[in-house]
């Protein structure tokens, strides 16, 4: 058995359908990462797993526990980094970790070195003393990460937890979550960050109106797609575009010191033979020859993460 | 258990947090002591601010004259100060330098040597009829005194006919030897000539007067209770801050994540409130009786559950509106809007006695009002009656589960 299950999860707001069937597992030691634009109920799913909300329908277990069976158990195996930092500002770094502690039933000495080795995990061992509201951004957002670490939880939630931080404290929250998973504990990563979620995650799933649109290994979800030649070249759309229908996009027109350019597109799908691109590329360059326009430059650009993002969920803003 | 851990941290963030302190405690007192000092019942003021001042003006200059002036400098409410003329007084009056004028006119001896041992006992058919006109005596009260100018007048011809009484009855001989054997046998100690006369009748008013201390007290004993219950229930806001900025910080979320149930929460939360609700008002009363010289009744182990009641009660409002509220704007409009609205319905602001029969029923929706009546019957009644006391004690309670309940209901997101 998995250590998160997630099936079949629903919620509406009204009419508004938030989350609409979403079914996904976490192993231990695994770190899945949950994409999402704005408003495709990454949150919702997010504070359902964490029991901040109920669901309409569908089940939520970790470690065997559910919300409605065990919610306490759960909660003492769970650990939530909250997307917005969730400490006490006028209390010192030690005595936010203590709080959260003693609330999980952690006492006494057990407590005292759990305190220092978190401290020691998130660096802030020389701030303990500190209080809060005198740290950086980057220096919350490691205590917000510590305070949910304290109990030593078996599956943690990370909501966006790198919002905001400067880069060596970012580098040193994503290796805490190496250290995490490395140790067994399972993770979900939401990020908008996808260089994060592509370094971080075993596994991703990509979520849009509450849907689950894919989900799978990096290798997995990039294998299917493609990698696109661009040939950036000197000449007219009209002239260019009627006679390479079949085989390239061309993009506008461009103007750039005072000559038209176009772009030509290739789209090149992963699993084609070299031969296949060969023959069409050789093909296309020939009708560029005869209709007299220039190349200028070529390039291949690999479909990532984010192009993936971009081509499921689209590129309209969302709010 | 993990509730005391939450009310740990919120004591702990509340004694950080001074400026919290001070509005709780700080500011009730200087409350208190503001209207102590507008009242002239601070300290060492209140010898001097209590005083009624009268100017005399004596055209009599004579013995008896000046016994009328004797009496009433014996009245330690009133402060005399004596002018040449009537003119001169009046001005005096005019400018609120003294708040009676007392002019005794140079008929005044004539006047008495007139009178009859009738006229004394006879006071509505003699020519004591007009009192103080017929004596050629006027008084005169400032905008201090105007709706009790009546009353002025009735204990100056009181104190002005204790001089005169004796001079008249000793014009009937056989009278004054009657008088005078009564009063051996009565009280055959007492040394002197002078008879016993009719009871003085400014006896009452010159114990009133002379009881500084009792006076003294009138003032704190309703306004240190009254003030004390007002600013008890400015918790309110503080407590829904609490429960903003906890949402606000994000720290509601973790405190759910938490094994701790809502109860839990909602008793954590609570309790620290409560604390220093009891401390604030255990240090009012305290600042009231030293400071003060404000009496705490013949019972004052009745005021424990007094105050163990009314905070709970604005407590259990406080957790209502935290329940209510979310922002820390709708805390500022609505919660201060509530508490004042209750204080002044309910006599915090004004004694309930001065209220109008209506007002004194209306605050009887407010826990205030209960508060304030237990207070009265503790420390302004010589045998506080336990009946009111409990009823007023059940009445808090029965609030606070109102409201516990309705902020019980609003928080069920907790789950």
């Amino acid at each position: 058995m998995s250590l998160l299950e997630v099936v079949d999860l629903r919620k509406s707001y009204g009419s508004h359908v938030a989350v609409d069937g979403l079914s996904f597992s976490v192993e231990a030691g695994e770190v899945f990462g949950l994409l999402g634009p704005n408003g495709a109920g990454k949150s919702t799913t997010m504070m359902m797993l964490a029991g901040l909300r109920s669901a309409d329908s569908g089940s939520v277990t970790i470690g065997g526990y559910s919300f409605d069976c065990g919610r306490d158990e759960l909660k003492r195996i769970l650990g939530v980094v909250p997307q917005d930092l969730a400490i006490y500002p006028d209390l010192t770094a030690r005595e936010n970790l203590k709080f959260f502690g003693r609330l999980h039933g952690i006492r006494g000495a057990e407590l005292h070195n759990r305190i220092d080795r978190v401290l020691e995990q998130i660096g802030l061992t020389q701030n303990a003393d500190s209080y809060g509201h005198t740290f950086s951004g980057g220096m919350k957002r490691r205590l917000n990460f510590g305070v949910a670490l304290l109990h030593e939880p078996r599956f943690v939630i990370l909501d966006e937890p790198t919002v905001g931080v400067d880069p060596q404290s970012r580098s040193h929250l994503l290796d805490c979550v190496r250290g995490l998973c490395s140790e067994g504990v399972g993770l979900i990563y939401a990020s908008h960050y996808m260089e994060e979620v592509e370094a971080l995650c075993d596994r991703v799933a990509i979520i849009d109106k509450g849907k689950l649109l894919t989900s799978g290994t990096l290798d997995q979800l990039l294998s299917d797609s493609r990698a696109d030649l661009h040939l950036r070249v000197r000449g007219r759309r009209a002239r260019i575009g009627p006679r390479l229908v079949g085989l390239a996009d061309v993009e506008p027109e461009t103007v750039v010191d005072g000559q038209t350019e176009v772009q030509v597109v290739m789209h090149r799908d992963r699993r084609d033979s070299s031969f296949a691109i060969n023959d069409r590329l050789s093909l296309v360059l020939e009708i560029l020859k005869q209709a007299g326009a220039e190349i200028l430059s070529m390039e291949t650009k690999e479909f990532n993460l984010e192009r993936l993002f971009l081509e499921l969920t689209g590129r309209r803003l969302r709010d | 258990m993990n509730a005391l851990e939450i009310t740990r941290k919120d004591l702990l963030l509340l004694f950080r947090d001074r400026r919290t302190l001070s509005v709780l405690v700080a500011l009730p007192l200087a409350f208190i002591a503001i209207i102590g000092s507008s009242t002239g019942q601070l300290f060492s003021q209140a010898g001097a601010a209590r005083k009624i001042k009268v100017g005399v003006v004596n055209a009599q200059q004579g013995e008896l004259s000046d016994r009328i002036v004797q009496e009433l400098e014996g009245i330690s409410a009133l402060e005399l100060s004596n002018f040449e003329d009537r003119p001169a007084a009046r001005t005096a009056l005019a400018e609120d330098k003294i708040h009676v004028l007392l002019y005794i006119g140079p008929s005044y001896v004539a006047r008495v040597d007139a009178l009859e041992v009738f006229d004394l006992f006879h006071l509505q058919q003699g020519r004591l009829k007009h009192k103080l006109e017929y004596l050629d005596i006027a008084v005169e009260s400032g905008s201090f005194l105007a709706n009790a100018s009546e009353l002025v007048r009735e204990v100056v011809f009181a104190k002005t006919y204790q001089t005169f009484a004796d001079t008249v009855i000793k014009k009937d001989k056989g009278l004054a030897l009657h008088i005078k054997r009564a009063s051996d046998k009565s009280a055959p100690e007492s040394e002197g000539e002078s008879p016993e006369f009719p009871p003085d009748p400014t006896q009452s008013l010159s114990e009133l007067s002379s009881g500084a201390k009792n006076f003294n007290s009138i003032v704190y004993q309703t306004v240190v209770p009254g003030y004390t219950v007002m600013f008890v229930f400015f918790i309110v806001t503080f407590m829904a801050r609490s429960f903003i900025g906890e949402r606000d910080l994000g720290t509601l979320n973790r405190l759910q994540l938490a094994p701790v149930s809502r109860p839990g929460i909602l008793i954590g939360k609570t309790i620290p409130f409560l604390i220093i609700s009891l401390v604030q008002t255990a240090l009012l009363f305290l600042a009231g009786r030293v400071l003060f010289g404000m009496e705490w009744g013949a019972q004052p182990l009745l005021i424990l559950p007094v105050m163990l009641c009314t905070s709970i009660a604005a407590t259990s409002l406080g957790l209502m509106v935290a329940s209510l509220v979310r922002t820390e704007a709708q805390v500022s409009a609505y919660g201060n809007f509530l508490v004042l609205t209750m204080a002044g319905i309910s006599g915090c602001m004004m004694p309930r006695n001065w209220q109008p029969e209506l007002m004194q029923q209306l605050g009887l929706v407010t826990p205030h009002s209960w508060a304030l009546i237990a207070y009265d019957q503790i420390l302004n009644r010589p045998e506080p009656e336990m009946a009111v006391v409990v009823k007023c004690c059940v009445i808090l309670l029965a609030f606070a589960l109102g409201f516990f309940s309705i902020g019980w209901w609003r928080s069920r997101e907790l789950e």
